[in-house]
């Protein structure tokens, strides 16, 4: 059972800071993910607790240990590369096998832990087999069987599927979550692009964003509680429509005002914090949207365009502003282009953001 | 690529054209030398001059062979050549690993060094390095020549497998690295075993080097224990006078290796020019 700890962890290339001041825990057993747009600095993270950067300053501890100065072989830790970084000239067998080889373990050792590993990822068949005459979805295999022939306790995985096809992501993203459920004391960082691998394999998400955290949290939280208009719009797919508005305080209750829209939209209680600022953001998913019936309060504009995915389908709604407002409908609704169409959507689904992107 | 079939042809017709013209650009010297080396040597210097030796005769080879030198003058090349190849290649490699892999101040500069000390010309530095064997008391020795081989094969060699270490995805020196090797085994059990077509490159190119080298050959080593072919075969110009038959059947058993070399590496040169082809 292990955990880490990040205190203010910064590192720069050079003279250029790309992560400033991490602080994270993630306790021993969890699988964690790493989300971010791309360049923000996730592998850096993944690299910095592996090893294979140094840390600029602040800590890291593996176990309640310091680890800032640990070579990576001494971390505990196991890791899965995109490109696999399967050793090329050596045989399925003797690219689990190398770790403990490197470490002096006994061969009877190491055939069985090689052999028990090779089972579960069902890799038998291939143990004589060079990489080069694997697929795709055989070399991710042996590369996490690989790092778990290290029997670790920490594993980190760089987006380990992306060169993969849907299928086989499907496929071995089910792997991995096996994988997970056969070792409940592994504590697990994995960095995606996809957003169902995140939401699927994570206990909790880490959000980051130009080299900080933007929120941590489960992935419903993230879901239905977004901390800022970052991870609201990062969240989410299609992205959660995000429509600016002025409050409007004359009359008995302040109400919000979507420019553009002459209606009131939404009443606000009194002292809703959000009435101070005067302008702030209103934050609702495609998928709580639906088309209004009369006398509903509505949102109204022209469609530009309906894309159809078979069990639903998304329209882009022309309501004036500078995005187009997305709406996911069951499939059967494919309206046309320049069709007019209503939409509406319920005060519970709303996230009302203030000026500067932070959640009210 | 789909074409029409008349221009296929043209396009056919000018490549084989093409070939044929730089095949007999470089073979026609070496049918040359074969021909002459079998021609009795009245008939070589026959005028006109024939293109098929009218006579078959063995004698230049049987002269070259056993009653004179020249088989202990390409003993010698072939051990100086070798000395040179294997240090070559493990300075080189040594030396490359570092360049390419790791971070330390005076990288670049390092790296700039090597190139510009395999820029130097030979002719240039003869002198100096005649002076410093005549120091280590190694000239006239097969060693002294060895050594100043290296002065220039050592830094292309560094140089070749710089870039051919950098195509070498370096993914797999972090998963060594995670997996608990240290520099020297990661550079030992994955990145050389890889390199394999480079190495196999950057070493025949070291041999060819020191076999077919004449300048230093000629001035660092002059007694039969030491001298190299390449010097052995300016003993058969003496004054205007040629031996032509005898140094053209030398010439040919000289090539003779060196072929035989190259055509074993075959797959390994390719593979090895085709740098990038090593994927993870
Ligand atoms: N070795 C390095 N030297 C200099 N800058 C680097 C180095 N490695 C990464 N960077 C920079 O650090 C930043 C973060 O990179 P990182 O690879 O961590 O991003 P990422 O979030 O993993 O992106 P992606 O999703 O595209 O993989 C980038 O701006 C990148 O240019
Ligand atoms: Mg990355």
């Amino acid at each position: 059972m292990t955990n880490l700890s990040l205190q203010a962890v910064k590192k720069a290339f050079g003279p250029v800071e790309v992560l400033h001041g991490i602080d994270l825990e993630i306790a021993a057993g969890e699988f964690v993910v790493f989300v971010g747009p791309s360049g923000c600095g996730k592998s850096t993270m993944l690299r910095l607790i592996a090893g294979l950067e140094e840390i600029t300053s602040g800590t890291l501890e593996i176990g309640g240990e310091i680890a800032n100065s640990l070579p990576p072989a001494e971390r505990g830790i196991a890791m899965v590369f995109q490109s696999y970084a399967l050793y090329p000239h050596m045989t399925v067998y003797d690219n689990m096998a190398f770790g403990l080889k490197i470490s002096g373990m006994a061969k009877p050792e190491i055939d069985q832990r090689v052999r028990r590993a090779a089972d579960m990822l069902q890799l038998t068949p291939y143990l004589d087999r060079h990489p080069k005459k694997l697929s795709g979805g055989q070399r991710q295999r042996v590369a996490i069987g690989r790092a778990v022939t290290r029997d670790p306790k920490v594993f980190l995985f760089d987006e380990p599927l992306s060169n993969l096809d849907a299928a086989l992501r499907v496929a071995t993203r089910i792997e991995i979550a096996n994988l997970k459920e056969a070792m409940p004391d592994a504590t697990m960082v994995y960095v995606t692009h996809d957003q169902v691998e995140a939401m699927t394999l994570a206990d909790r998400i880490v959000v980051f964003n130009d080299g900080h955290i933007e929120q941590v949290g489960t992935p419903l939280e993230l879901y239905t509680q977004p901390a800022n208009l970052f991870v609201a719009r990062f969240i989410g797919s299609p992205a959660m429509n995000i429509i600016p508005f002025d409050v409007l305080k004359g009359g008995d209750r302040p109400a919000l005002l979507i420019k553009g829209v002459s209606e009131t939209v939404v009443s606000l209680g009194p002292d809703d914090k959000i009435c101070a600022g005067g302008t702030g953001y209103l934050g609702i998913r495609p998928e709580h949207l639906r088309v209004a019936r009369d006398g509903d309060m509505a949102l109204e504009g022209a469609v530009l365009v309906s894309e159809r995915l078979g069990e639903l389908t998304n329209i882009h709604l022309d309501i004036g502003q500078d995005d187009p407002l997305i709406i996911k409908v069951p499939g059967m609704i494919a309206p046309r282009r320049g069709e007019k169409m209503k939409v509406t959507f319920d005060r519970e689904n709303i996230h009302l953001f203030e000026a500067e992107g932070l959640a009210v | 690529m789909v074409e029409r079939p008349r221009t296929k042809m043209v396009r056919r017709c000018i490549v084989a054209f093409g070939l044929v013209l730089a095949l007999f650009w470089s073979l026609a010297p070496v049918y040359w030398v074969v021909v002459t080396s079998l021609k009795t040597s009245s008939e070589i210097y026959a005028l006109p001059p024939t293109l098929f030796p009218h006579h078959l005769t063995f004698e230049n080879y049987r002269v070259a062979l056993f009653e004179s030198d020249f088989l202990r003058f390409v003993l010698n090349s072939a051990l100086v050549a070798l000395g040179v190849t294997v240090v070559s290649a493990i300075i080189g490699a040594l030396a490359a690993y570092p360049v390419a892999r790791m971070r330390f101040k005076g990288r670049m500069t390092s790296a700039r060094l090597i190139v510009m000390a395999y820029l130097l010309p030979p002719s240039l530095l003869f002198i100096p390095l005649f002076l410093v064997l005549q120091h280590l008391g190694l000239v006239d020795t097969k060693t002294g020549l060895i050594l100043a081989y290296l002065t220039f094969t050592v830094p292309f060699c560094t140089w070749m497998l710089i870039g051919y270490f950098g195509t070498i995805p370096a993914e797999l020196d972090e998963a060594a690295r995670i997996d608990g090797a240290s520099r020297l085994q990661t550079l030992s059990k994955v990145i050389l075993p890889i390199a394999t077509p480079g190495i196999t490159v950057v070493g025949l190119f070291a041999f060819t080097h020191a076999w077919n080298e004449f300048l230093y050959a000629l001035v660092y080593v002059y007694s039969k224990d030491s001298k190299t072919f390449t010097a052995g075969l300016s003993g058969l110009v003496m004054g205007d006078t040629f031996i032509w038959g005898q140094l053209m059947a030398s010439s040919v058993i000289a090539i003779v290796p060196i072929l035989i070399i190259y055509i074993a590496a075959q797959k390994y040169i390719v593979e090895g020019l085709a740098a990038g082809s090593v994927k993870g």
